[in-house]
């Protein structure tokens, strides 16, 4: 299984289309990059057009990754009928899903969260512990938002949604996770309401970290990524249940 | 005769073994259209007094967004996507050999209720709180029609690359996903480079409700119906290409 990780690693910096589909995946959350920068060159936001290219990079090469392509293969391995048997032997779903879904993802994705991580500290906009901080925070969010996904999945099983799921999960996770509202410009209430979101979970590392609210970000991160991990294991419990009923 | 196909279309969705599936599939529009509502509120709230996010020109664009979207969505979406996994599976030899032009056909087959449900919406929304003349209404759906006319020619011609190109009908989601700068107003783009590579998605709904606040349909129709021609002819040129390479 490693050997064909590398094996894909390899073959995508071979293979043109595989930068093609990069530039593609930077050009999505470009509009929305160039909304914000217009409201700062108004005067309208107060922060630089720099933080702004920092921060919106970082939710094409993590965000779009997770809330597009990650949540999508889960929701459409969860719906075949071989995941109905396997559910039923649940740590293995669960590994197999990782395996299957987010791995292979995230080496698709190495190219942009590489070049990312280069031009932040190249540009100046975060040093090495805050390059330390979003890598941490990386993995503790993101684990959290696979376990939402996977949730999502089994509920949309359960009640027989599969059309819209993964749709749903892509419009409404980029309005809330900070595709749309960079966090770091909200300093109202409203931030209070996104935060409560599991939305949240995917656009946390960028905003704890460009932003100046440490703690009173973590720890609600923290919280989702908890409740997140029970809710998995109570959703697998009434999943066997139901099915056995 | 389409409207006894959408008559046939709600009867078969409220069929009692269908209810429950429609009712959430409209609850999950619902959800979406409330989520964009939701984004410009915030923003109306936190930047209270900017022009650009007063609440008449915010609801101005959101819905045409949702009516162009419900259009793509209600009328399209399925279609283009079992057309797409037909071409690149090499399966379109029956909608070749037929007579007519089948790929309109095949594009406008069947219809989808739950996306349609968000035109009425956004007509209310129209009139109840943005309150424009008649003929501004008149106009305003002109150009909203010349809006879906644009984004099904985007759509057709991203998925005629599929004859050269394999592409999982990723090609597609990127129509789809760009198509969503419709929910941003169009100022923002319009004295920036990106104008070029934006500009024919943005003249799918943003340019819609622009017309509207700055009173200029006849200018809108004017770069509508341009882009409209050029991508009508770049779909007749990749249509016949991708059919000699289908055929060899």
């Amino acid at each position: 299984m490693r050997s064909s990780f590398l094996l894909q690693f390899r073959e995508n910096f071979t293979d043109p289309a595989y930068y093609f589909k990069q530039l593609l995946k930077l050009s999505l959350p470009a509009f929305v990059l160039f909304f914000w920068i217009y409201l700062s060159g108004q005067g309208i936001v107060s922060v630089g057009a720099e933080t702004l290219v920092g921060y919106f990079f970082g939710i094409a090469a993590f965000n779009y990754l997770f809330t597009y392509v990650v949540a999508a293969k889960i929701l459409e391995e969860t719906f075949t009928e071989k995941s109905s048997v396997m559910l039923l032997k649940s740590g293995r779903f669960i590994i197999n899903l990782v395996k299957k879904t987010l791995i292979p993802e995230v080496v698709n994705g190495l190219l942009l969260i590489v070049l990312y991580f280069v031009f932040i500290n190249v540009a100046g906009i975060v040093d090495l512990i805050g390059t330390s901080e979003i890598i941490i925070l990386l993995g503790v969010a993101n684990l959290g938002y696979f376990l939402f996904c996977f949730n999502m999945a089994i509920f949309c099983k359960l009640i027989k949604l599969d059309t819209y799921a993964d749709f749903s999960m892509r419009y409404i996770g980029f309005t809330f996770n900070g595709s749309y509202i960079p966090y770091v410009l909200t300093g109202t209430f409203w931030l209070g309401v996104i935060t409560a979101t599991p939305f949240f979970m995917s656009g946390a590392p960028f905003q704890i970290v460009f932003g100046n609210d440490f703690w009173s970000l973590l720890v609600p991160l923290l919280v989702h990524v908890i409740v997140q991990a029970v809710i998995s294991v109570t959703v697998l419990k009434a999943y066997k249940l139901i099915v056995r009923l | 005769m389409v409207i006894e196909k959408l008559a046939k279309l709600v009867r078969q969705n409220l069929l009692p073994q269908n209810r429950a599936v429609t009712f959430l599939e409209i609850t999950a529009v619902f959800i979406w259209m409330s989520s964009t509502a939701v984004f410009y509120l915030i923003l109306n709230d936190v930047y209270e007094g900017v022009e650009i996010f007063a609440v008449r020109n915010v609801l101005l664009y959101v819905a045409s967004y949702f009516v162009v979207d419900g259009l793509m969505f209600g009328l399209l979406f399925r279609n283009l996507s079992e057309l797409a996994i037909k071409i690149e599976g090499r399966g379109i030899d029956g909608a070749i050999l037929l007579p007519g032009n089948t790929i309109n056909f095949l594009s406008f087959r069947s219809f989808q209720l739950s996306s349609l449900v968000q035109i009425p919406i956004a007509l209310l929304i129209v009139f109840l709180f943005v309150k424009m003349p008649v003929v501004s209404f008149i106009l305003w759906v002109v150009t909203l029609v010349l809006g879906f006319v644009l984004a099904y020619l985007l759509w057709i011609d991203a998925i005629f690359v599929s004859f050269w190109v394999k592409n999982e009908n990723k090609l597609t989601m990127v129509v789809e996903e760009l198509a969503q700068i419709g929910v941003f107003p169009m100022q923002v783009y319009l004295n920036s480079f990106v104008i070029f590579f934006f500009g024919p998605f943005l003249l799918i709904s943003s340019a819609s409700a622009y017309s509207v606040l700055m009173g200029n349909q006849g200018v809108i129709w004017v770069v509508q119906v341009c882009a409209i021609v050029v991508l009508f002819l770049l779909r007749q040129l990749l249509f016949n290409l991708g059919i000699k390479r289908y055929r060899r």
